[in-house]
């Protein structure tokens, strides 16, 4: 039955409920599999239809077998209904199930309210700021809707209900924000557990011919970098990942039997060194990104022997980091275990390799002199940077050395370095990043997949490990350019480009900038927003004698209180004005009554004024005033606090003497 | 007050002398869009004020005896046969005003007086399966003589219910009646005086009426008087919520009259006797004696909150 002051649920109201129903369901699209996706897609044009056709409108029967179809599917596809995926592939179906059989006022409601929890589940699938923004529209709508619904007559205009929705969101701000601030965080992510390892980009721990030219063609984010004061050039940009030493003739590699250790190692340092923070994406490997040479570690990280830095669990979720380096510096003495593993060669060398390190063996004094003679092969030979290099089949070094010529920044890193220990000189390949894209914006700069790199490092005399990057020696550009260019002319990356001159590729590359410089803002303060962060927020605030455990518990049991009192207070606010008006006036009659002028039990304000103000002229008008503001606060429809607190006043100032 | 109605007023008292209380009581009534009971003795000028009201207000007039042989039909209209049309014609009754002046209603039988009050209720006559709209506005001012005179049939609790207010004029006061004893006959004074108000403004009045505040204190206040009439062993039934809202409504229109945009204890008690002194019998009383002293017990009974 239809309830006295209500709305009917016409027509209009139906389609922009399920309208909003499916915008709150449509970004899972991308995380459910398509034959629910396709089920849901059929549930929503069913429903529309069955809007403007009531014929198709599904009886009790038909409902049910629906359901039990959706349930069905569901199992049948993740053999389970529990779970992340399972559970939302779930909760989407029973809500366009729900909103099918709305028919009453309550059943909105119901709808809404699941329909803001389908748009939470949003969040266990990604969190980024364009989800966020739109959840945010969405929210807006079902919230304007749930108004709409409870208003007696339709709002005769749209933005009546989203005005006061945006109200009402403005009001709610400040609860949210303090919430975010005080609110106890869970270390690790409760609906982590199904991290797509196999959707995460980046270097793995093992070079083979082939394996960063996969990468240069990504140009996903590994990582951003904000200087905390001038940046270095770009020649000296380089983005040490991990370090590898061990080969099998195929592949490189670093033996995990062979632990390197975290022993402190000193680095003598020229000149300051450089502070920088470093905001990883995630990209489910161990190691962390640091600026040649990091010299200490960031917090829960350790910075291992060879200079990488690692933590203890793959990286899942993006993480911010500071970050202190020196690029100009001098390692102490190598340890002749370290040494012999520098040294070790596999059975891929050949007689040719060996004439060819024996040639610049015997041209040079010293190992310094080696080095740069290998350089020079590489830059007078006829070598090509390519990144489509032909398919190395037998001893990928020794036939790019001699027969191809052409190759990537593997090839001529890995070979390098297996030269280098021909020529008894210890050398290691490093794995990283190089160079990085300025956000003029943001001021930081964005290191992409496509600028992944590989270098060798070998160890002199007298200066301990050094930096040599032999792809520098061919193509000098790669190192010193920010990588926009087209790496040779057949097969170059498909990268879609915008050219850097003109006025549309500017403002496209500032947008892209300013909408990077935003998502970079919201990682850093609303998704990193993490318990240390939270805790260390706490310990500057001064409530540092809790622990975070008792810290969770005091906060939780505050906002249980406040929001009781709130409670009660908004169930008691009426009332309240009200006596403490009655009581003011009260005090008021009782003043008179010492003057022999007795209110009695039925006489009305007015009433009593005028005979108070016949009885004693001389207060008539200090009488009336009270009277009046009394009036105006008890009996009319309009008080504000001003009144009230001017009424107080007068009735305290009111201190009639005898005649 | 507004220019037009303080005109009504003043010049409803000139013609009926010293009965200022009665004149606005009256008004009050109109302008909550009730009807209005005048009781008293035959010749203190009940009729003279129904006839005052309609003419000042320039409302449609029309006045109805009731005696005891007295007819619905006669109320209503009639459908009579027309000969050349070979159909039944309807021909509207004297109800078919925007005023009604109902004199003597308890001296017709109770099927005629519901006649009437059916189409009070309903602002609507029906008749031969045929309904008829009554004209808006619709007023009905119904004068009766105290019930223990010979020859009336007393109005039941339940169609009194249906009268807004119910007032009683009195005898006037000495200078009063000696200035109507004097003067010029107030009949003719009546005919003189012009139209003082425009009767498409009355509506808009009404409206005004309607939108007078109702603070929450005094919704408490009018709820206690209701409850202590029921709870009270002095008086036979309590209060019904019509008597409530009937209160309200009048106390709307005092309040609208005294120039304010809210309702203070005052004019609720202003109405008070009016709007429920026709509702409440005394316990012990088995009609009749229905009476203002009983209300003036319960408003000094029901301090004001």
């Amino acid at each position: 039955m239809q309830q006295p002051f209500e709305q009917t649920l016409t027509l209009r109201l139906m389609l922009l409920l399920s309208l909003f129903m499916g915008l709150a369901i449509l970004p899972h699209g991308m995380n459910l599999s398509l034959p629910i996706n396709l089920y849901l897609i059929a549930l929503f044009g069913w429903r529309l239809s069955s809007l403007y056709l009531p014929k198709l409108q599904p009886g009790r029967w038909l409902l049910l077998l629906a359901t039990f179809g959706a349930i069905f599917l569901v199992y049948s596809h993740y053999q389970t209904l529990i779970g992340r995926d399972a559970g939302v592939a779930l909760l989407a179906n029973m809500l366009l199930l729900k909103v099918m059989e709305v028919k009453k006022r309550r059943d909105i409601y119901v709808s809404v309210f699941i329909s803001y929890f389908v748009v939470i589940t949003q969040f266990l699938f990604s969190q980024s700021i364009v989800l966020a923004l739109y959840l945010l529209l969405v929210i807006i709508c079902l919230t304007a809707l749930l108004l709409e619904i409870n208003r007696v007559k339709p709002s005769s205009r749209l933005h009546e209900p989203i005005l006061k929705t945006l109200i009402i969101g403005i009001q709610a701000l400040p609860i949210a924000l303090i919430l975010f601030v005080i609110f106890p965080r869970i270390t690790q992510p409760l609906w982590n557990f199904a991290t797509d390892s196999s959707a995460m980009t980046g270097l793995s721990d093992r070079v083979t011919p082939g394996a960063i030219s996969q990468l240069i063609e990504s140009p996903g984010v590994a990582f951003r970098v904000q200087f905390k004061h001038t940046p270095p050039p770009t020649a000296q940009r380089y983005w040490r990942g991990l370090v590898l030493w061990d080969t099998d003739g195929y592949s490189w590699y670093t033996d995990r039997s062979r632990p390197m250790g975290y022993d402190a190692v000193e680095v003598i340092q020229i000149g300051d060194p450089i502070a920088y923070e470093v905001f990883l994406e995630p990209h489910n490997k161990p190691w962390l990104y640091s600026l040649d040479l990091p010299i200490a570690a960031p917090t829960n990280s350790r910075l291992s022997r060879d200079f990488q830095l690692l933590k203890n669990r793959p990286v899942t979720q993006p993480l911010h980091y500071n970050g202190r380096s020196a690029t100009n510096y001098r390692t102490p003495q190598l340890p002749p275990v370290l040494r012999k593993r520098a040294l070790q060669l596999n059975d891929n060398v050949t007689q040719r390799q060996r004439d060819l390190v024996s040639q610049w063996q015997a041209a040079s004094l010293n190992d310094k002199q080696i080095v740069d003679q290998a350089l020079r092969y590489f830059n007078t030979q006829p070598f090509v940077y390519t990144l489509t290099p032909p398919r190395y089949i037998e001893n990928a070094i020794d036939e790019f050395l001699f027969e191809g010529r052409e190759g990537f920044c593997e090839h001529y890193a890995t070979s390098f370095t297996q030269l280098m220990r021909i020529a008894a000189i210890p050398a290691r390949l490093v794995l990283g990043y190089q160079g990085g894209e300025y956000n003029t914006l943001g001021d930081y700069f964005i290191v992409r997949q496509h600028d992944a790199h590989a270098w060798s490092e070998v160890w002199l005399e007298g200066r301990g490990w050094v930096r040599i990057d032999p792809t520098a020696a061919v193509a000098p550009e790669r190192v010193n350019y920010p990588i926009r260019l087209n790496f040779g002319e057949e097969g170059s990356p498909a990268l879609f480009n915008i050219g850097s001159g003109g006025f549309v590729g500017s403002m496209v590359r500032q947008i892209a900038y300013a909408f990077d410089s935003a998502n970079v803002q919201w990682e850093r303060w609303i998704i990193g927003y993490s318990r240390e962060h939270q805790f260390s927020l706490m310990h500057s605030l001064g409530f540092d004698t809790f622990t975070a455990s008792q810290w969770s518990f005091i906060t939780i049991g505050m906002i249980a209180v406040s929001l009781l009192f709130v409670g009660l207070r908004i169930a008691w606010q009426g009332k309240q004005r009200q006596t403490r008006t009655k009581r003011i006036y009260d005090r008021f009659c009782r003043r008179l009554s010492r003057l022999g002028i007795t209110r009695r039990p039925y006489e009305g304000p007015l009433d009593f004024a005028k005979r108070a103000s016949r009885r004693r002229p001389d207060l008539a008008a200090q009488i009336m005033r009270i009277i009046d503001l009394y009036i105006q606060l008890r009996y009319a429809s309009r008080r504000t606090d001003m009144e009230c607190q001017l009424f107080a006043r007068q009735v305290r100032q009111f201190r009639p003497r005898r005649r | 007050m507004s220019a037009e109605l303080q005109k009504v007023f003043e010049a409803a008292s000139n013609i009926l002398l010293g009965k200022q209380e009665v004149v606005k009581l009256s008004l009050a009534c109109l302008l909550a869009r009730g009807h209005l009971l005048i009781e008293d003795l035959p010749g203190v000028g009940k009729t003279t004020l129904a006839h005052t009201l309609a003419h000042l207000l320039g409302l449609h007039y029309q006045r109805i005896q009731f005696t005891s042989d007295l007819l619905p039909s006669d109320i209503i209209g009639v459908s009579i046969y027309e000969r050349n049309e070979q159909r039944f014609q309807f021909h509207p009754g004297p109800v078919f005003a925007q005023l009604v002046l109902a004199d003597e209603i308890n001296r017709a039988t109770p099927k005629a007086q519901s006649a009437l009050l059916e189409a009070m209720e309903e602002r609507q006559v029906t008749t031969d399966g045929q309904t008829h709209g009554l004209p808006e506005p619709f007023f009905v001012i119904a004068t009766q003589n105290p019930s223990h005179q010979v020859g009336t049939f007393p109005l039941p609790e339940s169609q009194l219910d249906r009268f807004l207010m119910r007032v009683r004029i009195g005898y006037p006061e000495r200078n009063a009646e000696r200035e109507l004893l004097a003067g010029e006959d107030r009949r003719q004074v009546l005919q003189r005086t012009p139209v003082a108000m425009n009767n498409l403004n009355l509506a808009d009045y009404q409206q005004q009426v309607s939108q007078v505040h109702v603070a929450d204190a005094l919704i408490d206040y009018c709820q206690d008087i209701l409850l202590f009439s029921r709870n009270s062993p002095d008086y036979r039934h309590g209060l019904s919520p019509r008597a409530g809202l009937a209160i309200l409504q009048g106390a709307r229109a005092w309040a609208f009259l005294e120039g304010r945009k809210l309702v203070l204890p005052e004019d609720l008690q202003a109405v008070l006797p009016a709007t429920v002194g026709h509702r409440l019998q005394a316990a012990g009383d088995c009609g009749g004696s229905q009476g203002d002293g009983m209300v003036k017990n319960l408003l000094s009974a029901v301090p004001v909150p």
